[in-house]
């Protein structure tokens, strides 16, 4: 069994470099606070455009479509600068990181220049409609459905669990536009507009106390037939392309890293042994995660299906982000001599947000079901 | 993983991996604990897989040392009963870079990094004493490599020992494996010259380290892989065992753990071929720890799904296991590689924690 080649391009230390001043300079302006997850709760429309004007959103999208023509590899530098810093991606990063791609492969010309630059301006931003309450790890058992009306569709349904679904401007909708079908036949995409009539949004409240998720109902909802993605009954297919974008990324280790840091800079003033073997635990798996991240990002560059390999990293790396929090727990009082060290922020939240690690972007013993398939197992 | 095996790592691995199917099965292995494989070690050397790295001109086989960590990998994968790690990755380069010319054959060194002999010139030789333990097949060895300091604590002197005119005491490891105890007392030397710049105790014990890793990394996918068969083809309750979903998971699990260790003994290759001292130390520490955690999940796992027959004498399983939690023990207590890298990383602060991690694959 051999990994895949990994290198990164000779473009990747000047672009580090450059993220590393733009956030440094960020944090020196106080302009964001390091959070873990920042990639999920950490809204911020002013920052997502301050990176639009950099250049780093919609970074692998041709240049005619307000993209920067640049590689997967190099796009991956950036991404992992950005959550290792912990900052507020939150806004643009569904997407940049997968609406973008599957406008490229599945929309029409009038849909990529509708949505892709303003996408990378950081003007617009989607939400994902695939879970509904009676459909998470089995999606296609979905009822949301799209009947024909006149040109186009009218969508009623529910969808569940939908990121920032009231921060943005419109979602990518998996619904089955088939009246008979049944399973992964006969189910369409349709990007629709959140601020349409019918459409109504109700946050959930997590654990924490945030409410990024949310309950997205469509209610006679008018869809125009220019709004479908893609081919019709072609929606499992293109769900699938796009769960392999979702799954793929840094950012399935490295949502505690910033509470890592914050106990390393507390660790200089203890000189506890425990604590020390926690960080060098920590930086043992986080190099070796990191490895196999950019041999996904290698996959994808070179168009090879990295859907196999995506669901080992983020098997092991969602199991990697709660592990860091049970042990950095078990040390923390050894480490912080202050109450007031952001570390038991940090970590009060980590702890809040560790079940769902290993729950969002496909639920690690269904992605578990992938490998095996794979290994020839099923 | 969906692999790369047109890459030339991959080409060399292939070749090597079906020169050890075909030249080193289990009943090879098993036999080793009793007798020298030394039809084995004249095959790989004359394919030039035990000197890789080393060059030709040094009595090497040419090549590189990503080369060579490969071949040390899948001898690994075949639990190869050989001291290959020892040689290629430590002897003979350590040899070459003192720009002395290695006898051939199975060359191997002490696998406490630490290890120092003493030595006197007197006559025009050079004369040492000392005792060498865990020497890796020592009583086969044409040569056993060393490092050697004077009375005087001055530079020290790179040298290689012919084992038979010292006191060899044959010991072998929990696994079956040779590890014998070297003592010498006024014995002159076969080869000895000074240590040259860069070369010292770090430089072994990051390249000990480096070897384990590699080891381990290619026996967690032999381990997985006959995981997967034995599931296959074992049936109760009317199916084969692979069709329970429990059984899957696990494997499935264990095969990631295969994954993450080739990935940071692969990291570890890159630094090493990079030669910068300090992203060695990190990244060789990185990979035994990551590789020997990798070990005893695959162990458990694999050994949880053969029952009882797989902890068996007659079962080959033991033949990996036992030598993946020897391997581990060796070259670096993974307790204590942990808190070098922490407390390097602390030491370092908050600030380098990142970079030093980009660092390592940039």
């Amino acid at each position: 069994m051999m990994i895949m080649n990994a290198e990164l391009p000779s473009t990747a230390a000047a672009l580090r470099s450059e993220v590393r001043a733009f956030v440094a300079e960020e944090l020196a302006a106080r302009r964001f606070t390091p959070r873990c997850d920042s990639w999920l709760s950490g809204h911020d429309p002013a920052f997502s455009r301050r990176l639009a004007e950099r250049g780093w959103i919609g970074m692998t999208w041709p240049r005619e479509l307000g993209g920067h023509g640049r590689s997967a590899l190099e796009r991956f530098v950036v991404v992992e600068e950005l959550l290792a810093a912990g900052a507020p991606v939150a806004a643009h990063w569904i997407a940049d990181r997968q609406t973008g791609p599957g406008l490229l492969k599945y929309g029409t010309p009038a849909l990529q220049q509708r949505f892709l630059p303003a996408i990378a301006r950081a003007e617009c931003f989607f939400a994902i409609g695939m879970s509904e309450p009676d459909s998470g790890s089995d999606l296609s058992s979905i009822r949301t459905v799209a009947r024909r009306s006149g040109d186009g569709w009218v969508l009623d349904g529910t969808k569940v669990w939908t990121s920032h679904a009231h921060l943005c401007h419109h979602a990518v909708v998996l619904a089955r536009t088939s009246p008979a079908s049944q399973r992964h036949e006969g189910l369409s995409q349709l990007i629709v507009d959140l601020q349409a009539p019918g459409v109504a949004i109700r946050p959930i409240r997590h654990m924490s106390g945030e409410a990024h998720f949310s309950e997205v109902h469509f209610d006679s909802v008018r869809v125009p037939a220019d709004m479908l993605l893609g081919v019709e009954g072609n929606g499992w297919k293109q769900v699938t392309d796009e769960l392999a974008f979702e799954r793929s990324g840094p950012e399935r280790f490295l949502s505690t890293f910033p509470l890592l840091a914050a106990l390393v800079e507390e660790a200089g003033r203890s000189d506890d042994d425990r604590v020390a073997e926690v960080v060098g635990e920590a930086v043992a798996e986080l190099v070796t995660l990191r490895r196999l991240s950019i041999g996904v990002a290698v996959a994808l560059q070179e168009g090879r299906d990295p859907a196999v390999d995506a669901a080992v990293v983020k098997d092991l790396g969602t199991r990697f982000e709660g592990d860091l929090v049970e042990a950095v727990a078990r040390v923390a009082g050894a480490a912080a001599a202050s109450p007031d060290a952001p570390l038991w922020t940090l970590l009060a939240g980590a702890a809040m947000s560790a079940p769902n690690f290993t729950l969002r972007g496909g639920t690690n013993e269904i992605l578990r079901g992938v490998v095996a398939r794979h290994m020839g197992l099923r | 993983m969906t692999g790369r095996d047109d890459a030339p790592a991959g080409m060399l691995a292939t070749t090597v991996r079906r020169l050890l199917a075909d030249r080193c099965p289990v009943e090879t292995v098993r036999a080793s604990r009793d007798r020298w494989s030394s039809e084995l070690w004249d095959l790989l050397e004359r394919q030039g897989l035990t000197r890789a790295g080393v060059a030709e001109t040094r009595g090497g086989a040419g090549g590189t040392l990503e080369d060579a960590a490969t071949i040390v990998r899948v001898c690994g994968r075949s639990a190869a009963p050989l001291p290959i790690a020892e040689t290629s990755l430590l002897a003979a380069p350590l040899l070459a870079a003192a720009s002395l010319d290695a006898p051939p054959g199975p060359l191997s060194l002490s696998l406490d990094a630490s290890a120092l002999l003493r030595y006197r010139r007197a006559d025009g030789e050079v004369l040492v004493d000392g005792t060498l333990a865990t020497v890796p097949y020592g009583r086969v060895a044409s040569g056993v490599a060393a490092l050697a300091v004077d009375a005087s604590g001055g530079a020290p002197l790179v040298v290689l020992l012919d084992s038979s005119r010292c006191e060899v005491t044959a010991r072998t490891s929990s696994a079956g494996e040779p590890r014998d105890s070297l003592s010498c007392s006024a014995t002159p030397v076969l080869l000895a010259a000074p240590c040259p710049e860069g070369i010292d105790a770090h430089w072994v014990r990051r390249r000990l380290t480096l070897g384990r890793a590699l080891l381990i990394a290619g026996a967690v996918e032999r381990v997985v892989e006959m995981g997967v068969a034995y599931v296959q083809q074992r049936e109760q309750f009317g199916r084969p065992l692979s069709r329970f979903q429990v059984i899957q998971h696990a494997l499935v699990q264990a095969m990631e753990e295969v994954a993450a260790a080739q990935a940071a003994v692969d990291v570890a290759v890159g630094a090493f071929v990079g030669g910068d001292a300090g992203l060695e130390q990190t990244t060789a520490a990185v990979a035994k720890l990551r590789a020997g955690r990798a070990a005893m999940r695959c162990a458990r796992a694999v050994h949880q799904m053969h029952g009882a027959l797989g902890v068996t004498e007659e079962h080959s399983l033991h033949l990996f296991t036992a030598r993946l939690a020897s391997w581990r023990r060796e070259c670096g207590d993974e307790g204590e590689l942990a808190m070098e890298l922490g407390r390097s990383a602390i030491a370092a602060g908050a600030a380098d924690l990142w970079p030093s991690i980009t660092r390592t694959l940039s």
